[in-house]
């Protein structure tokens, strides 16, 4: 994050992580084409010639003026595809909160699972315990025939009751503003704690 | 490693030290000639900049910048040649572009025309990022006003969360 004080601005980044294909772009590109152009920034993508993430994509968002302050939220993703491990340790370094992008396809759950613990590996070697650190779950492409339960994937990536949870279609739309609303109530309540925490 | 002034992870700056980098900037943009001269966070957060162009998405440009860096540094360890005070070039028809790291925190562009010697530019941006590692260091009784008496309180999460809802347009 980074705070300004003269300015009373506060910036948080935001990473969408997750398998490849798995919707962390459409995410993206919903919260682009659903926030009027004087709010948001462009959509940057670096992408390769197939149309795939290279290194990440960047939207950020303005959220006006919130009790005198004025708070941004930088949002990215990770590239997806297996190769580009070192790729999404670097678009991580940073973050402020993570929004976790999974395939409901039963044949994908493995790669949901390999991209949960290579998430969680990353935070740590950045010293953070994904325990207590913002992240939300989103559970794209409900709307596919034979998607996985929700209880089924809950249990192959070892979440408790309480991690929240979102079924999306994003391609529609689904669920992309209630995840992004649920990591920022996340994020903010974290910041406060993190700033008390600091000032005592 | 967290540093003084910082929350986790994040850069803090009090107006004192916004002054003084400020300062660093107009007087590397001035003397450099530069296109642009942009200040930003090694985690992709804009600070600041001037220069003559006034055209660009600086919050975009940012993030690219600070990607840049954090891919360079990261192929320089691959290749075993970590070093400290990395610097990119890049030298195009028109333009120089410099990108260097500014302290732990922070990364420097400076853009300028190919007609300013590289030479110059190069001692410029080194001189300035030396500055500005400075101006951010911890130092002792330098200590960040207390944000959270100007945090809204518990309600301010509720408040984020509506903000999103409201720019939400179908």
């Amino acid at each position: 994050m980074y705070i300004n004080y003269a300015r009373r601005e506060i910036t948080v980044k935001v990473v969408y992580y997750g398998p490849a294909l798995g919707g962390k772009t459409t995410n993206l590109i919903q919260i682009h084409d659903h926030v009027a152009g004087s709010q948001r920034s462009e959509l940057i993508s670096l992408k390769t010639a197939e149309d795939r993430t290279l290194f990440f994509d960047f939207l950020e968002l303005q959220l006006g003026k919130i009790g005198g302050l004025t708070p941004r939220a930088q949002l990215y993703t990770v590239p997806g595809q297996a190769r580009y491990e070192a790729s999404r340790r670097l678009v991580l370094r940073g973050a402020d909160g993570v929004v976790f992008v999974a395939d409901s396809q039963p044949d994908r759950q493995e790669e949901n699972l390999e991209s949960w613990l290579g998430m969680r590996r990353h935070l740590s070697s950045y010293g953070i315990d994904s325990q207590g650190f913002p992240l939300v779950v989103q559970l794209n492409k409900r709307d596919l025939p034979g998607a996985v339960g929700v209880d089924v994937f809950r249990s192959t990536l070892s979440l408790n009751g309480d991690a929240p949870l979102f079924e999306a279609v994003a391609v529609d739309g689904r669920g992309v503003r209630e995840s992004l609303r649920a990591i920022m109530e996340r994020v903010v309540v974290r910041l406060r704690r993190e700033i008390s925490a600091s000032a005592a | 490693m967290v540093e003084q002034g910082d929350v986790a992870s994040g850069l803090v700056l009090i107006p004192l030290q916004e002054k003084a980098l400020e300062a660093v900037l107009v007087s590397l943009a001035a003397k450099s000639s530069a296109a642009l001269a942009l200040l930003a966070t090694r985690t992709g957060h804009y600070i600041a900049s001037r220069g003559s162009r006034h055209d660009v998405d600086t919050a975009a440009l940012a993030s690219l910048v600070a990607a840049d860096l954090a891919a360079s540094t990261q192929i320089t360890d691959l290749v075993d040649t970590s070093e400290a005070h990395t610097m990119i070039l890049r030298e195009g028809e028109r333009y120089t572009m410099l990108i260097a790291e500014a302290g732990a925190s922070m990364v420097l562009l400076v853009v300028a025309s190919r007609d300013v010697p590289l030479g110059w530019i190069r001692m410029l941006v080194q001189g300035a990022a030396q500055r500005m590692a400075e101006i951010t260091r911890p130092a002792p009784g330098r200590h960040a006003p207390a944000m959270a008496s100007v945090l809204p309180g518990g309600e301010f999460a509720d408040l984020v969360g509506q903000a999103i809802d409201d720019l939400w347009t179908d």
